[in-house]
């Protein structure tokens, strides 16, 4: 299968995988019983004055039709309706959140990448000794570690304690050192425990001692064979971390007061402003998407077979 | 030469002989040394479920008795982990709040291991168009990944301990789908279920006698590794005040109570946070260890 064609088929599989998730998204907020009427015009309204802002809003109408509407006005005009809540267009508010989020996960990702990468290889090379021992206890309890334990324990050391950074915020890279850590700890623990593993079964295959066997030079053999073999799968594993960094950091956002995607979309959950949480989730599964297309082409251009085999 | 190759299937002749040598290997293998990861993992996770079950015996006070003037009293003889900022005992708090932590995270696993499993094991059994249809299925499953499902379940729902299990285990389906499809597959093709088809088994007992059994390794591993996952995500939820409720006891909710009075009464979210390391860690590492020691490759 050539390449383009390749693409073309994980690019189309990505949008009908859209599609059905907006489908899904939009039916599990709208299509039950109470909706947002309630919250925006207040207990004290009357019946009438409901159904008077159920009519204005188009709430009244079928589930059916208003998603067709949603998906018509998304992807022929880009726009995702208003917030119920200060009536601002949701792809405004997204926009603005997305990148500090994106900011946020690629410092993150890149920090794990590398720590991760680095523990993992010391610990394969150093199997069976005590330093593979430390660094695998560690990894069992950077993967064991509540994040938002970390977060706290941070800010006491770094900001209150020592007073070196801010504890809250966004705007100085001094505010990106406390999220990004408290981001990079488990996403490393993960990509050292996946490296240790690739690590140690390709370092048993039988093609790296015939390499070592027919008198390759050490840095080749481990250049060539080993490390383009292993890092494989971690590559694909860092891709699917950072969809979950970019989709998946509202915890350590809230904490931190972070204003991204995932402090706005817990605040609209909170405040029950459906067109916003619905917004940033379409989002993010355009973004899991993207992602997961990167990925698969980097991993066919790195492993031939791969590319060669039917996807 | 000979005599070698004669003392061989003599073994084989005496199946009473071999299966007492089997029993001794057993006994043997069990008193020998258990890696540490598995002694490590089953004790946290048996300690975790002693608190939980002996948790009223175990506690002085009830964990919502308000003693006033105790409020953020330091660990001590009286509050062993301390009193809160209303003046309840922590220690009971935590102790109590075991049952919610294991309840939550067990019960999610449940919600995505029934399914999954069964899915898994029709699927990669009958192939053809009923593998092709629950494949499918679950990849529309999949097309909101990672807590995204789980997110907009918790917003139409409303946010509890309830709906935050039932949110988790619904989004985590595919991941046990999809292991015990692949494992199954490969299984399928040994000849002992070959064997037990060419001899008139239904489907149904072949999936219920043979494959289900010689699964249930990798079934549960992955069960100890989720309810960590389960465990972590959770409190990570109850913690920004999408799952659990306070006054619940939970140990997410704890933490984040104490956060407020960190450097007054650092126990407050001390030992909640410790809590959920040891439970995880426990889990965690009985999953690990359990791998190692039965599984042919590896899950997850």
């Amino acid at each position: 299968m050539t390449f383009a064609k390749r693409l073309f088929r994980r690019a189309a599989g990505g949008l009908a995988a859209l599609l059905v998730a907006s489908f899904l998204a939009f039916m599990i907020l709208e299509a039950s019983p109470g909706d947002v009427t309630d919250i925006l015009v207040g207990d004290s309204a009357t019946q009438a004055e409901k159904d008077a802002v159920r009519q204005e809003m188009g709430l009244d109408r079928p589930v059916i039709p208003r998603y067709f509407e949603f998906m018509e006005n998304l992807l022929l005009h880009g726009d995702l309706g208003r917030s119920a809540v200060n009536n601002r267009p949701v792809t405004e508010l997204i926009a603005q959140r997305f990148v500090n989020t994106f900011l946020l996960a690629i410092s993150a990702t890149l920090l794990a990448l590398v720590v991760g990468v680095q523990f993992g290889l010391h610990a394969a090379l150093h199997s069976r000794t005590w330093l593979d021992t430390l660094l695998s206890v560690a990894m069992a309890a950077g993967l064991s570690t509540p994040v938002f334990g970390l977060a706290i324990l941070l800010t006491q050391v770094f900001s209150v304690q020592l007073g070196w950074l801010p504890a809250i915020g966004a705007g100085s890279i001094r505010h990106f050192v406390l999220p990004v850590l408290s981001l990079a700890v488990p996403t490393a623990a993960v990509i050292a425990r996946l490296t240790r593993s690739s690590l140690l079964e390709t370092l048993q295959m039988q093609y790296v001692t015939t390499a070592h066997g027919k008198g390759v030079p050490r840095n080749l053999v481990w250049r060539r064979h080993i490390l383009r073999n292993s890092l494989v799968p971690v590559i694909s594993l860092v891709g699917v971390q950072f969809g979950h960094l970019l989709a998946g950091a509202f915890i350590v956002e809230t904490i931190f007061a972070w204003p991204g995607l995932g402090r706005l979309t817990v605040q609209a959950i909170f405040d029950q402003d459906y067109p916003v949480v619905l917004g940033s989730v379409i989002l993010a599964v355009v973004i899991f998407q993207v992602l997961n297309l990167i990925v698969d082409l980097i991993h066919s251009l790195l492993d031939p077979r791969i590319r060669t085999a039917e996807a | 030469m000979a005599q070698e190759l004669d003392s061989r299937p003599l073994v084989d002749l005496l199946p009473r002989v071999r299966k007492w040598a089997d029993a001794q290997s057993f006994t043997q293998r069990l008193n020998k040394k258990q890696p540490f990861n598995l002694v490590a993992g089953a004790g946290l996770v048996t300690l975790m479920l002693l608190i939980a079950t002996f948790a009223p015996l175990l506690t002085r006070f009830e964990p919502d008795t308000i003693f006033r003037g105790a409020q953020l009293t330091a660990p001590g003889g009286q509050f062993w982990f301390g009193a809160d900022a209303l003046g309840r005992d922590l220690f009971s708090r935590v102790a109590f709040g075991t049952r919610y932590a294991l309840g939550m995270s067990i019960g999610a696993m449940l919600v995505s291991a029934i399914p999954g499993i069964l899915l898994g094991v029709v699927s990669g059994y009958r192939g053809g168009w009923v593998d092709n249809l629950i494949s499918r299925f679950i990849e529309v499953w999949l097309s909101l990944p990672g807590l995204l499902l789980a997110l907009l379940l918790i917003a139409r729902l409303g946010p509890s301990l309830t709906t935050t299990a039932l949110a988790l285990g619904l989004s985590g389906i595919p991941g046990f789908f999809r292991v015990v499809r692949a494992e199954t597959r490969s299984l399928a093709k040994t000849p002992f279920i070959e064997a037990a088809e060419s001899i008139g088994a239904r489907k149904r007992r072949i999936i219920v006698c043979h494959l289900l059994p010689n699964l249930s390794s990798t079934i549960i591993v992955l069960c100890s590794l989720r309810i960590g996952t389960y465990l972590l995500a959770g409190s990570g939820l109850s913690f920004i005040g999408l799952g659990a409720q306070p006054p619940l006891p939970e140990w997410g909710t704890l933490l984040s109570a104490g956060k407020d009075y960190f450097q007054q009464a650092w126990w407050l979210g001390f030992f909640p946070g410790l809590a959920i390391l040891c439970t995880v860690l426990g889990f965690n590492l009985l999953g690990d260890g359990l791998r190692d020691k039965f599984c042919r490759q590896s899950v997850e």
